[in-house]
């Protein structure tokens, strides 16, 4: 990447992204502001009374949510579908097409939700104003036209992975979104058996927000973890995985805790009770995983913001999801909690935990690119006191929204249900109790600070980075497939990795090679500070694959994916050459050095290397003489290496260990 | 290369896609016997011309919850329904339910938004006084629901939605047959119209 040109270049499917991510974060807007009105309406029941009353207001709200999401989750699947497939996106001018077809409708939709409001109790009314059924209120026309962008976008995702490469996280995607496209039809019909109606209307909801969109998070934060701290595909694509089993294990048949009261039968309390029970576990496999991800990268890198968000996301689902999810899907407790404010509780903290803290980290991580692949670590022009403070207030708001309706639920349930049996003047009992209008009066506050947060998180998205100059030197996606190409056809191209990467990943290898490369304790551990990085990566590989043995070696270098090999090698190849001259008596050394003929013409005449030609210069006499007698009895392999070794004599290797070792390492 | 089998990427592409599979195999199962189950006519979901009957909430002792009881006959508005004429009375009301978006304050099985009261039991609320004025009751209230305002003392009106009489009729109707619903004794703990607690 070249560091010094201000613009960077955005593939087709991210700047399609980003305009998804415009229209997701001003719907996320209009969700706060029909969400305040809707709280506030609580406190002053006549507020707009016949003009926009709660229901539309709620509809609004729970509405633009759920499109927001949609359009968060389409954008950062388009932002990193050409990076994972290594291929430009298939049918890129019928996406950008959809995305204006699927505003449009967007747009029409709510501009009916909120001047015609509601229809006679016809069949037009359902095709043409509002369907009725929560969460999919959008009337059949628009569930045709969101089904077809469904099925673009899906078009688009498989045949871009099935012209370019799969990976693990792009086949967990396609599969996913199948799921995802084929969920929604089972919310596309009308029956008048309301037991029916609800039955598939959760097969919509519940499988799509607690399984189908969970693993597209899951896909979503696994790339997300690769980019910001560098963390190995292996790792994040076999937790995905895990992710996936617990996930689907448990959220499939976990939909039974929404079958307790609906008229099914009643064996669906032990499935739906057990299976919501484990619900939680894939939630805190995320926590461990991500949270043990960035302590293993101590936290460093280039992106602060996209970071903590990520953060946010994993404890936010585990928490809003998982437990505040499973306080009430045990159907002991659900009796008496459903369809309360406890629910409320819940939705707020899951959904904004779950899904809206990584769709953040997403457009954080977007608009690093977008804005130049800039600098967005420690030390911001302005201390990023914009994104810290959005983030800050848009948890506390969110958090304060779930406490303060976790204490109006509570009343809810005990004095509505428990103490008054259920009855209209139970209902306004409870809702007329103190302890009741408290809760609905700091959910209030707390949703204005949720506000807050919005608008400085929007502020901070429109300017973050705009003085930025630093670059934040990302590794190159696909670099390392050309790589290995190369490297197949005998030629390694001169790619710097990523040093700054390299340094962070590096920390393992100091214990035996020092911090600066220059390995002091044990002679038998080679000097690396200043070794060509191309031969540093060979030999990585080599040890990875077993080619080269070593026993610690071969173990750390498993754990290496091939951009943590370029990173490293670039690091050492760019550390000073600061080893000092060793001393050794003078005649072995001449003796060493009439022999050293033999290897300058590959090695150099200061041994200083080339390319896949090793320094030598600066090594411990003991370990080079050791490489000389591995190649001469063969442990060490290469062709070149072992027929020369053969030509020498043992204590050829001792006077030419010592001639190289007495070699300084200036140039 | 010497990862141990459980932590092996490969081992769990494995384990994911057979649960996912499993699960979706015993969801599809299950569906079936559940839907059987819900269908109109079941045990736990009567049929539409239930509305011509007297339906009650009553305490099972052998299922421990309190569950519905179809009783003898009491049409609707006085006017016995054929089993067609019911369906169509009572999906016209689930339709103005529907149009009239009364989900996103009320719940219908405890379903929807928490503004207003749930109405899965509303036909047999003790707030329609008694058994004989119910239906006036609830036609004048749907008819003119501010003039008529049940807020108990909390401020809250249904604003008016222009309902007809007849589509007024039918959400009665629907409500009637909703009622009638086995739903495994929720609510909790119930009063019906006309029975002392």
């Amino acid at each position: 990447m070249n560091a010094d040109s201000g613009a960077v270049v955005l593939n087709g499917g991210q700047r399609l992204a980003l305009k998804y991510f415009s229209v997701a974060i001003t719907l996320f807007a209009a969700q706060v502001i029909f969400g305040l009105l809707a709280a506030s309406q609580y406190l002053v029941p006549d507020l707009l009374y016949n003009l926009l009353d709660f229901n539309v207001n709620r509809m609004v709200h729970i509405n633009a949510l759920v499109v927001w999401m949609l359009y968060g989750f389409i954008g950062s699947a388009y932002w990193l579908l050409e990076d994972e497939s290594g291929h430009e996106i298939v049918g890129l001018p019928l996406a950008n097409f959809v995305f204006w077809l699927l505003t449009a409708a967007v747009g029409i939709v709510v501009v009916v939700y909120l001047l015609v409001q509601s229809g006679p109790g016809d069949d037009f009314t359902l095709w043409f104003i509002n369907e009725g059924r929560e969460y999919i209120e959008a009337p059949r026309w628009a569930d045709i036209g969101i089904t077809f962008c469904m099925l673009v976008f899906f078009y688009n995702v498989a045949a871009t992975f099935m012209r370019g490469r799969w990976s693990g996280i792009g086949g967990v995607l396609v599969l996913d979104l199948v799921a995802l496209a084929g969920l929604y039809l089972a919310g596309m019909f009308y029956t008048t058996n309301i037991s029916m109606d609800q039955f598939w209307w959760w097969w919509v909801i519940h499988l799509w927000v607690e399984a189908t969109w969970e693993v597209l998070v899951g896909c979503i934060m696994a790339w997300a973890l690769m980019q910001v701290l560098g963390v190995r595909r292996r790792i994040v694509q076999t937790w995905l995985y895990i992710e996936v089993a617990m996930m689907f294990g448990s959220g499939i048949l976990g939909l039974g805790h929404h079958y307790f009261w609906i008229g099914t039968p009643e064996y669906w309390f032990s499935i739906g009770g057990f299976f919501s029970a484990l619900e939680p576990v894939p939630l805190v496999a995320m926590v461990v995983h991500s949270v043990y991800d960035a302590g293993a990268h101590k936290m460093r890198n280039a992106n602060h913001p996209a970071m903590a968000w990520i953060i946010a996301h994993t404890f936010g689902n585990f928490f809003g999801a998982g437990v505040w999810g499973f306080m009430h899907t045990l159907p002991q407790i659900n009796l008496y909690t459903h369809g309360t404010q406890w629910s409320a509780s819940h939705g707020h903290f899951a959904f904004f935990g779950a899904y809206a803290t990584i769709i953040i980290a997403m457009i954080y991580i977007a608009l690093q690119r977008q804005r130049g692949n800039i600098w967005m670590g420690a030390d911001m022009p302005d201390g990023g006191w914009k994104w810290k403070w959005a983030l800050g207030l848009l948890n506390l708001g969110v958090v304060g929204m779930t406490i303060a309706l976790m204490i109006s639920g509570f009343e809810q349930a005990f004095i509505e249900r428990a103490v008054e049996g259920s009855t209209w003047a139970g209902y306004f009992t409870a809702q007329n109790h103190p302890w009741f209008q408290q809760g609905m009066i700091w959910r209030f506050i707390f949703g204005v600070v949720t506000a807050c947060g919005l608008t400085l998180l929007v502020w901070d998205l429109l300017t973050i980075g705009r003085r930025e100059t630093r670059r934040a030197l990302q590794p190159v996606a696909g670099v390392v497939v050309v790589l290995l190409l190369l490297l197949a056809a005998g030629s390694l191209p001169a790619y710097a990795g990523d040093t700054a990467a390299g340094r962070s990943k590096a920390e393992a290898c100091a214990g035996c090679h020092g911090d600066d490369g220059i390995s002091v304790s044990d002679p038998l551990v080679p000097v690396l500070a200043g070794q060509s990085a191309d031969y540093l990566a060979v030999q990585l590989m080599a040890f990875r694959q077993g080619v080269r043995q070593n026993e610690v070696m071969n173990a750390m270098a498993e754990e290496l994916s091939d951009s943590d090999i370029q990173d490293l090698a670039a690091f050492f190849a760019a550390l000073p050459a600061g080893a000092e001259a060793a001393s050794a008596p003078p005649p072995m050394v001449a003796r060493g050095k009439a022999k050293y003929a033999a290897c300058a013409g590959c090695h150099g005449l200061k041994a200083e290397g080339d390319g896949m030609r090793p320094r030598l210069a600066g090594q411990s006499a003991a370990y080079t003489l050791k490489q000389m007698r591995d190649y001469a009895s063969g442990a060490r392999r290469d062709p070149v290496m072992e027929g020369i070794a053969a030509a020498f004599h043992d204590d050829d290797f001792n006077h030419l260990a010592e001639y190289i070792a007495s070699l300084t390492r200036q140039q | 290369m010497n990862t141990v089998w459980w932590a092996r990427e490969d081992s769990w592409r494995k384990v994911a896609i057979w649960i996912t599979a499993l699960m979706t195999v015993v969801l599809i199962f299950l569906t079936f016997d559940t839907v059987a189950d819900i269908s109109i006519g079941s045990k736990r979901v009567p049929h539409y011309s239930v509305i011509n009957k007297q339906i009650g909430y009553t305490f099972d002792a052998g299922r421990n919850k309190q569950v519905p009881v179809i009783g003898g006959e009491a049409p609707l508005f006085g006017k016995r329904l054929s089993e067609v004429e019911a369906e169509a009375l009572v999906t016209h009301g689930k339709k103005v339910v529907q149009g009239r978006n009364c989900m996103n304050c009320h719940t219908l099985l405890g379903n929807g938004a928490y503004y207003a009261p749930d109405l899965t039991k509303a036909w047999l609320d003790p707030a329609w006084g008694t058994v004989g004025a119910r239906e006036r009751l609830m036609l004048a209230f749907l008819l003119d629901p501010a003039g008529n305002a049940r807020g108990y003392g909390s401020g809250r009106r249904m604003p008016d939605l222009g309902l007809s009489e007849e589509e007024a009729r039918a959400v009665i109707a629907f409500l009637k047959w909703m009622s009638s619903i086995d739903t495994n004794g929720f609510p909790y703990n119930f009063t019906p119209l006309g029975e002392s607690r």
